[in-house]
């Protein structure tokens, strides 16, 4: 029997290893999830464009079927606005005045880099995993009010990108369309970026999804510069495993239950640059100030080029924290 | 300490495997990581890659090599004796059967510097230590080696406390200690059911054939009491009194003195007569077993003669030697021997070159007045048969030559011409005697007798051993008128043979420390009293019959000094007595110097089938360290778990190709 799509969806994830790569199939979402997304939509401050199919309401005040207001008559206004049935009630004129709605173009750009492929901690979903829930979340809630949505994944080279769509009957073929990414290779942030932009010709909001661990970061000082001089409204959701900033679960990670001295060898996921240490308790402390001072550099580089910014752990629950994260740095409302 | 199985040691080689094992650069686990930019900035500066490096010098690897050294030696069974066993740390499953070689040799009476205690008494303290260390079920066996083995022996605790208190009653018998018949002694002594051990305890003064060590059937165990720094000694070794050449009347000593130690000494040498010094001077003796010779003519009439070295070394008995001069010490006991014949000439030569032998020769018609006026201690007849009564009434032994035919010996014809046919070889009254070729000429045919055939034909015997009137007797049937014997080399060593199988013995002038005195008194002693210097007589009865009858034996001879020997016949009175002197001296026990081969040939020695296994007074060292390694595994174990035990890897990022 042909699984339906709720179910599809509402499919509990599958087990799978504990540590390491993981498997791309896994469902993203559960139908509570997607309702509770439904009553949510993004916000953006300036990236709109006036538009039939739009949700997003104005203040500027037009001719749409969407009633907002009665005003007296002047002179010049549209005969075809007068409301004849107040007129003949009050023997006044009136015209009725409608709100104009505008229509979002949503780019979100996903992280399919095999750096992403990698979860270090027990129980939680590989960063790629976390990292499509969130473009799905995000793209339903586009989609949902009538949003022009845009996917595109990028690894060393943008991939074909999904959109743009509108309308919620593209929502399933979003979903499934980001359950059948695989992860791609390297990464190549600011090169992809830079490509997906040059071949738009209106700005959007853009949401990178991604965990920021491809180039220096003055690269990505650069085209964050270049988004906001291009009125690109850009948004940086920055994807991190707990095993990659909290020691002790790196520990664990590296060393199995009996941590401290036990040697390994680290294998780069993207690169298979290989590196022999032994993670005694000094060099982890060294580990953690190193990766601290590269997260404070990049929130530091978001507030300097006005980029919102929102951090998140896989290990985190996506309805409660993320969305809730996403709240208040006022990519959702 | 030694090894049982030193082929075990080849599990030594563990050693080594385990340092090249621990100088690889092992690979650890890998772990992929989305990046390694912090790790790299997390670590110091990488080092180069290498795939040995210096053996690290960690506790695991120290308790490996530790382990693998434990197991290896428990391999080979390492066997130690004393000194675990004085900590009571033994293996020992189940009773020993203790073997104390005990060496009682005139060396071992040399006292030691160090202690001031002689070589015995060291000895004997460690028998004691030794079998105060035996518990019920034990067997204790103890031998007293000397010139004569003197054996004891315990099986319950009762007889181990005699045995004890027998040790400390012992005295060094003296002389030279047999070795080898004490092992093959031992080796007969092992028991199945025990767990045989033999210890050894003497001064190395001592020697032992191989072959005899490896045959023991157990190992033995050898502890030198010897003290190194006491080793040189001098001795008088050789002491002989003879006739001077140009006046047989006179005597001269013949003395020989050897220097054992390192270094030439000069000693003065006192030669007394009778208690009267007669010379004195001063005798330079090179060393290591240098000897010098010595010869003084004596005074006539000196019946005592006495050679002393003024000098202090560690064996005091060996300085000084004396001899017992025959015309004093043996008068009282010469050899009287009647010799009955009308042509006595032959055997009269023969008889008088015996030693001691005072020859008294009557005509065959003065035997009943010669038996008459005095005792003698052999009658030789030679073509006389004397009445049975006068011979019955002697109780002499008799010599018979060419015996007339007659009651005594019935004749049954002639051999004319009488070639020897059969001979009893071993006989020693044919000992040396060769008789090919002699012609015995026409011999008196004699009906068989109660007696043994010595030599004889076909037709009737030549010589033969009989009984007379209840006295020994040999007969001689040919004559010696009419056979060349006389005039060969044969004729001498015959009737000296057969006048020292009938006749007393004549005491020796002097005779080495321990060595055992084989006495035959006159026929008519019945016991034997000898009295030791400083000691309490011994008597000893004259054993009867065979061969070697009226013989005794006295072995007690272990303390240098004048003996005093008396006959007493069947009613106690003295029928004679005489002196003979024991010397300490002696080439062999009084170099004191240890024998080097001693040891190697001692440890040819190994446990036979039946007392496999090894020896309980030794400690089987395999348990304690098969206990050790466990021990140390559980270390390693522990340690192994302890992640700051485990040793440093190096580090350094490798790109893979």
């Amino acid at each position: 029997m042909r699984r339906s799509l709720v179910d599809t969806i509402a499919r509990p994830f599958q087990a799978r290893d504990p540590v390491g790569p993981v498997r791309t199939d896994e469902p993203l979402f559960d139908e509570a999830v997607l309702g509770r997304l439904r009553r949510l939509a993004l916000v953006s401050g300036r990236a709109r464009t006036e538009g039939i199919a739009g949700e997003h309401r104005s203040r500027r005040r037009g001719t749409s079927p969407e009633f907002a207001d009665f005003k007296s008559y002047s002179q010049g206004d549209d005969y075809r606005r007068i409301d004849w049935n107040t007129f003949g009630r009050l023997d006044e004129l009136f015209v009725r005045v409608s709100e104009v709605t505008t229509e979002l173009s949503l780019h979100i750009l996903l992280d399919a880099s095999e750096s992403m492929d990698w979860s270090g901690d027990d129980g939680a979903p590989s960063k790629f995993t976390y990292a499509r829930r969130l473009a799905g979340a995000l793209g339903y809630i586009g989609l949902w009010h009538g949003d022009r949505l845009t996917i595109a994944p990028f690894a060393d080279e943008l991939a074909a990108p999904f959109g743009p769509v509108q309308g919620r009957a593209q929502i399933m073929p979003m979903l499934r369309q980001l359950e059948a990414t695989p992860p791609l290779g390297g990464t190549a942030l600011a090169g992809s970026i830079e490509r997906y932009v040059t071949a738009r010709r209106r700005p959007g909001l853009m949401i990178i999804i991604s965990d920021l661990l491809a180039g220096d970061p003055d690269e990505l000082r650069a085209i964050l510069r270049s988004l906001r001089t291009r009125r690109w409204e850009v948004t940086i959701v920055h994807i991190l495993s707990e095993a990659e900033v909290t020691p002790a679960i790196t520990r664990r990670y590296l060393a199995g239950i009996d941590a401290n001295r036990a040697p390994v060898e680290l294998v780069e996921t993207e690169s298979a640059a290989r590196l022999r240490l032994t993670p005694t308790d000094e060099v982890l402390d060294r580990y953690e100030a190193a990766i601290n001072g590269w997260l404070e550099q990049i929130e530091e580089i978001c507030q300097v080029e006005r980029t919102k910014y929102a951090r998140f752990l896989t290990s985190w629950d996506m309805e409660s924290v993320v969305l809730g994260v996403l709240h208040r740095r006022g990519v959702v409302a | 300490m030694s090894l049982l199985l030193p082929f075990g040691l080849l599990a030594l080689l563990a050693v080594p495997l385990i340092v090249v094992l621990h100088m690889r650069n092992t690979m650890p686990r890998t772990r992929t990581v989305p990046t390694l930019r912090f790790w790299l900035a997390a670590q110091p500066a990488p080092v180069e890659d290498v795939r040995w490096r210096r053996p690290p010098i960690t506790l695991l690897l120290v308790l490996q090599l530790l382990i693998a050294a434990a197991v290896a030696l428990a391999l080979a069974q390492p066997v130690t004796s004393r000194a675990l066993a004085a900590l009571g740390i033994t293996s020992r499953s189940g009773p020993i059967h203790l073997i104390v070689l005990l060496d009682g040799s005139t060396s071992m009476t040399a006292t030691d510097a160090a202690t001031g205690a002689t070589r015995f008494d060291t000895a004997r303290g460690i028998a004691r230590t030794r079998l105060a260390s035996l518990r019920e079920g034990d067997v204790a066996t103890l031998l007293l080696m000397g010139t004569h083995l003197t054996t004891q022996g315990a099986t319950d605790a009762a007889s181990l406390t005699l045995l004890r208190q027998r040790l400390d009653e012992l005295e060094p018998v003296g002389g030279r200690a047999d070795l080898n018949a004490a092992l093959r002694l031992s080796g007969s002594l092992l028991l199945p059911d025990r767990d045989d051990q033999i210890v050894l305890l003497t001064d190395g003064a001592i020697g032992v054939d191989a072959s005899v060590a490896a045959a023991t059937g157990a190992a033995i165990e050898l502890i030198d009491v010897g003290d190194l720094a006491a080793a040189g000694n001098l001795a008088i070794v050789d002491l002989a009194a003879g006739s001077a050449p140009a006046n047989p009347e006179l005597f001269e000593l013949y003395a020989r003195v050897m220097n054992f130690g390192p270094v030439e000494t000069t000693v003065p040498v006192a030669l007394t007569g009778d208690g009267l010094e007669i010379d004195r001077q001063m005798v330079p003796i090179p060393p290591n077993g240098g000897a010098v010779e010595l010869i003084w003519p004596l005074p006539a009439g000196t019946r005592q003669a006495t050679v002393a070295l003024d000098h202090a070394d560690p064996l005091a008995a060996d300085n000084e030697a004396a001899v017992m001069l025959r015309q004093g010490a043996e008068r009282a006991l010469a050899l009287k021997i009647l010799l009955v014949s009308d042509a006595p000439d032959a055997l009269y030569r023969v008889l008088t070159a015996i030693p001691g032998a005072q020859v008294t020769t009557e005509p065959g018609s003065g035997l009943e007045a010669a038996l008459a006026a005095a005792a003698y201690d052999l009658i030789v007849l030679e073509r006389v048969t004397p009445a049975t009564a006068q011979l019955a009434q002697s109780a002499t032994p008799l010599l018979v030559v060419a015996p007339p035919p007659g009651e005594l010996f019935p004749a049954e014809g002639t051999i004319l011409e009488p070639e020897l046919s059969h001979l009893r070889a071993h006989d020693p009254l044919v000992s040396g005697v060769d008789l090919a070729g002699v012609n015995f000429g026409e011999t008196t045919r004699f009906a068989a007798s109660a007696g043994t055939e010595i030599a004889g034909t076909a037709e009737g015997p030549l010589i033969s051993r009989t009984t007379i009137a209840g006295a020994p007797a040999i007969v001689l049937a040919f004559d010696l008128a009419r056979s060349n014997l006389p005039r060969r080399v044969a004729f001498p060593i015959l009737i000296t043979n057969a006048v020292n199988e009938l006749a007393p013995s004549s005491l020796p002038a002097a005779m080495p420390l321990g060595d055992p005195l084989r006495y035959r008194p006159r026929a008519a002693a019945t016991s034997v009293r000898i009295s030791p210097p400083g000691g309490e007589p011994v008597e000893l009865a004259v054993a009867a019959g065979g061969v070697t009858g009226g013989e005794v034996s006295y072995v007690n001879t272990g303390r240098a000094g004048v003996y005093t020997i008396t006959e007493l016949d069947a009613a106690g009175a003295d029928i004679g007595s005489g002196r003979f002197v024991v010397n300490a001296g002696h080439e062999r026990e009084s170099d004191l110097r240890p024998s080097p081969a001693l040891a190697e040939t001692v440890a040819l020695a190994r446990p036979g089938e039946a007392s496999g296994g090894p020896r309980a007074s030794q400690t089987n060292l395999w348990p304690l360290l098969i206990v050790a390694a466990l021990v140390l595994l559980v270390l390693e174990w522990t340690a192994n778990l302890l992640p700051r035990w485990r040793p440093p890897i190096y580090h350094s990022p490798v790109s893979r190709s």
